[in-house]
């Protein structure tokens, strides 16, 4: 990391960028725990890469020999629709980790969704409006706006008979795991930060209404949501990113109480700066570390989370193969065809490990150059 | 202190609250999906209406959500005109609503074939005998009504004349029953006074089934604690006297594994092993032959449960015991030449263990998240299984009453933590 600051400002963007990533590759090699994890992990996304690619035969084809032992043929077996379980334990990393069904919906759902991105921009735009007294108008004007905006585009969509066009269903890169942790991370940070920084009224409101979702036991909440909204890609995502966000607001809270004493922020509100370039601007960038760790446990998580619900048949949506789902349609056959459970067990068991290895190995290592 | 104490009985009114509005209104069934699932997909929209009104699901939601949370017994017997109290069935062990004339005369009303009204006065085994109920009708809008109780325990209207048609379950099937009741008030005392109401699933009330539920799920629970706490204890106390060395890795590395592994990856190893290969222990936790809870049987759930917490505990254990032997007064007594055996057990131990202690009755939320997978996994009758049983059905009453029952716990448990941890940390003040 020296080396890094003390170089040349003629060195560029991109070659700083290298040298710091290179300084992070060393940091997990230097661990022995961190570099298992990492392997395990690299091998089961490099396993999802080629069955997107290639599988031993199709994960969803049925050779109507159904819950086979494990031979030459089918080498962890088939389940009971017949089909093999290697191919599908391969190819069940792709809804985890590789690629996200977003189901076709109606164009007024797509019209909708915008309108209420634009609402909460213009809500968000309206609190550092308030606080100025010579703009309050504005930011009433466009709170106002912001909270009206979603009944009226629903009134639209009605009128304009938007409901009939439906949108083709399409695949997303990165999986359920990750868009759910991304969810959580921005969920999160928004409202610790927001809590943490103005502190007050904000942070009462805000840390008792994430304090009611953490006192749900997690599965708890989980089997909620799903319950009241159904299964889907989507939902799990937003599942994931609800129960995920009171845990990532404590943490960047708690970054941001400690920040906001310091100087750099002082100078900026001197400045007259709004309260967002101070929270993503001046906070954030100085709270990432321990949040990015954070939500790297968090994938394992949420990949503990899918597999769970999965087996108590609440997870992913079929035709895909997901593990979780995989050994609960396998389960009453447990006794006479075991690998069909045991597979998919195993390899949920296995990435949730090799994760938390990583983590845990990366983390040590981290905290050791802190102190 | 007493500031502190305040705002935390605060906060947990307002966490409470909050939660069950969530619940409420997430899971509220008068969409009618509910209706499908107890009718059956092949009902009509006559017999779904039916049911809906007679699970009162017609009534306003706000109204509903005030009557499941407060109760709306006092509504009824506005309506009624006479008292309603609750009695004990015998034959089923359930609390029913009946109305108390006085004397100890109890009375339900049901609509005979005729149109005419009969009275149940109640005798006491809980069997009742009918009688020609006379004219109880009162005037209304020019129409003859009548407020009572009927025969299912629910507050009920009638009109004379005007009689709707009910369907109701009976040993053959769903049955049309001629001049019902035009309104139901299903009668429920409310969360808050520790009523939840029937259950949509199992049609019985819920305030009778979490009990005994939650009894079973604290004798898993409390099993597991015994197993995992002196094992977490010992093996978290040798690896912090050890840091750094292959026996506190070992013992490291093994805990995170075994606390990271998904519960019912770890139960379905354990199954494997122990119940397909070896054929040593049962595979469920339930108790079919009637012979109650074994040792037989809650073998493999606990021992699944140990091995997801122990890593938590024994992490916990570990870290505090490893701040508590770098703290000068562990060197002073090493350098002054006690023996390190005594070092560790007069004078590190007890202090470390402070932490952890505290520590995991914060974690109690994950506990209980793994309780409720093991439970599924396994069978096994108790609380958690009743929690996925009613989330799988749709039963919000089931399913409201029981995670307010899990957050209560969650919350207090967490409170009494904080308590403990500021009475035996006198570093910590509230002011």
């Amino acid at each position: 990391m020296a080396a890094t600051q003390a170089s040349s400002p003629v060195q560029s963007r991109g070659a700083k960028l290298l040298s710091s990533i290179q300084s992070y590759i060393a940091l997990i090699f230097t661990s022995r725990i961190a570099t298992i994890g990492l392997a395990i992990v690299l091998f089961w996304v490099v396993v999802g890469l080629i069955s997107l690619v290639w599988t031993p035969v199709d994960p969803n084809a049925s050779d109507f020999r159904p819950n086979q032992p494990m031979s030459a043929e089918n080498w962890l077996g088939t389940d009971r629709l017949g089909r093999d379980n290697l191919s599908r334990v391969m190819a069940g990393t792709q809804v985890i980790l590789l690629k996200t069904r977003v189901p076709a919906l109606p164009l007024s759902g797509y019209f909708t969704g915008l309108a209420g991105l634009i609402g909460i921009v213009l809500i968000i735009r309206a609190i550092p409006m308030l606080e100025e007294p010579n703009q309050r108008l504005k930011g009433w004007g466009n709170l106002i706006v912001g909270i009206a905006l979603i009944p009226v585009v629903i009134f639209l969509n009605g009128l304009l008979g938007l409901q009939a066009i439906v949108l083709p269903n399409f695949v997303l890169p990165l999986g359920v795991a990750l868009w759910g942790v991304i969810g959580s991370l921005s969920l999160g940070t928004v409202l610790g930060l927001l809590a943490g920084y103005k502190g007050g009224w904000y942070d009462q409101i805000i840390m008792q209404i994430l304090d009611a979702l953490i006192a749900f036991p997690r599965i708890v909440l989980y089997l909620v949501v799903i319950t009241a909204l159904g299964q889907g890609d989507l939902i799990m995502i937003f599942a994931i990113a609800v129960t995920g966000a009171p845990g990532v607001a404590r943490l960047a809270r708690s970054q941001a109480l400690d920040i906001k004493t310091r100087d750099y922020i002082r100078a900026a509100e001197t400045r007259g700066e709004s309260i967002w370039f101070i929270m993503f601007r001046e906070i954030w960038p100085n709270a990432i570390g321990p949040l990015l760790v954070d939500s790297m446990l968090r994938v394992g998580y949420a990949i503990f989370t899918i597999g769970t619900l999965g087996f108590l048949g609440r997870g992913l949506p079929p035709p895909e193969p997901d593990w979780g789902n995989m050994i609960n349609v396998a389960r009453p056959s447990f006794g006479t065809v075991p690998v069909s459970v045991l597979a998919p067990a195993v390899a949920i068991g296995s990435l949730v490990v090799g994760l938390n290895l990583f983590v845990d190995g990366l983390n040590e290592e981290i905290t050791r150059y802190q102190k | 202190m007493v500031r502190f104490l305040f705002q935390s009985v605060i906060s947990v009114v307002v966490t409470v609250f909050l939660v069950s509005i969530l619940l409420f209104f997430m899971l509220d069934p008068s969409d009618g999906e509910i209706l499908v699932k107890i009718l059956g997909i092949e009902s009509t929209p006559a017999q779904r209406e039916s049911l809906a009104r007679q699970l009162g699901l017609e009534i306003p939601v706000l109204q509903r959500y005030a009557d499941w949370m407060i109760g709306n017994d006092f509504r009824a017997r506005r309506l009624i005109g006479q008292d309603i109290t609750q009695l004990n069935n015998p034959s089923s062990g359930d609390l029913e609503w009946w109305i108390d004339q006085g004397e100890g005369r109890y009375v339900q009303y049901q609509l005979g074939e005729g149109g005419e009204l009969s009275v149940l006065v109640r005798n006491e085994d809980g069997t009742y005998t009918a009688e020609p109920a006379g004219d109880v009708w009162w005037e209304e809008d020019g129409k003859e009504v009548f407020w009572g109780i009927d025969d299912e325990g629910r507050a009920a209207k009638w009109i004379k004349g005007e009689g709707a048609i009910a369907y109701v379950s009976t040993q053959t099937g769903w049955q049309e029953i001629p001049g019902a009741p035009v309104q139901y008030i299903p009668l429920v005392k409310g969360v808050l006074r520790g009523d939840g109401g029937v259950s949509l699933r199992t049609n019985r009330p819920i305030s009778n089934t979490i009990p005994t539920r939650a009894a079973n799920t604290f004798i898993l629970a409390g099993a597991a604690f015994i197993f995992v706490m002196p094992l977490a204890l010992l093996f978290g106390i040798i690896a912090g006297i050890n840091e750094g060395k292959l026996i506190d890795r070992t013992i490291s590395i093994f805990g995170l594994i075994g606390t990271s592994t998904p519960e019912f990856v770890t139960g379905l190893i354990l199954i494997f092993i122990f119940a397909i290969q070896l054929r040593w222990l049962p595979a469920l936790a339930i108790d079919t032959a009637g012979g109650g809870l074994t040792v037989r049987l809650l073998t493999l759930p606990v021992l699944t449960l140990t091995a997801v917490e122990l890593g938590y505990v024994i992490r916990m254990t570990r870290a505090s015991m490893v701040d508590v032997m770098k703290a000068p007064y562990i060197r002073t007594a090493i350098i002054k030449g006690m023996p390190f055996r005594r070092v560790v057990f007069r004078h590190a131990v007890r202090n470390a263990l402070m932490a952890p202690i505290t520590i995991i009755m914060l974690h109690i939320n994950y506990f209980i998240g793994g309780i409720v997978v093991v439970e599924i996994l396994f069978g096994y009758p108790g609380l958690g299984d009743y929690i996925y049983k009613s989330a799988i059905f749709g039963d919000v009453y089931g399913l409201g009453a029981s995670a307010i029952v899990t957050v209560l716990v969650a919350i207090s448990t967490r409170l009494i933590g904080d308590l403990v941890y500021t009475f035996i940390n006198p570093r910590i003040r509230y002011s």
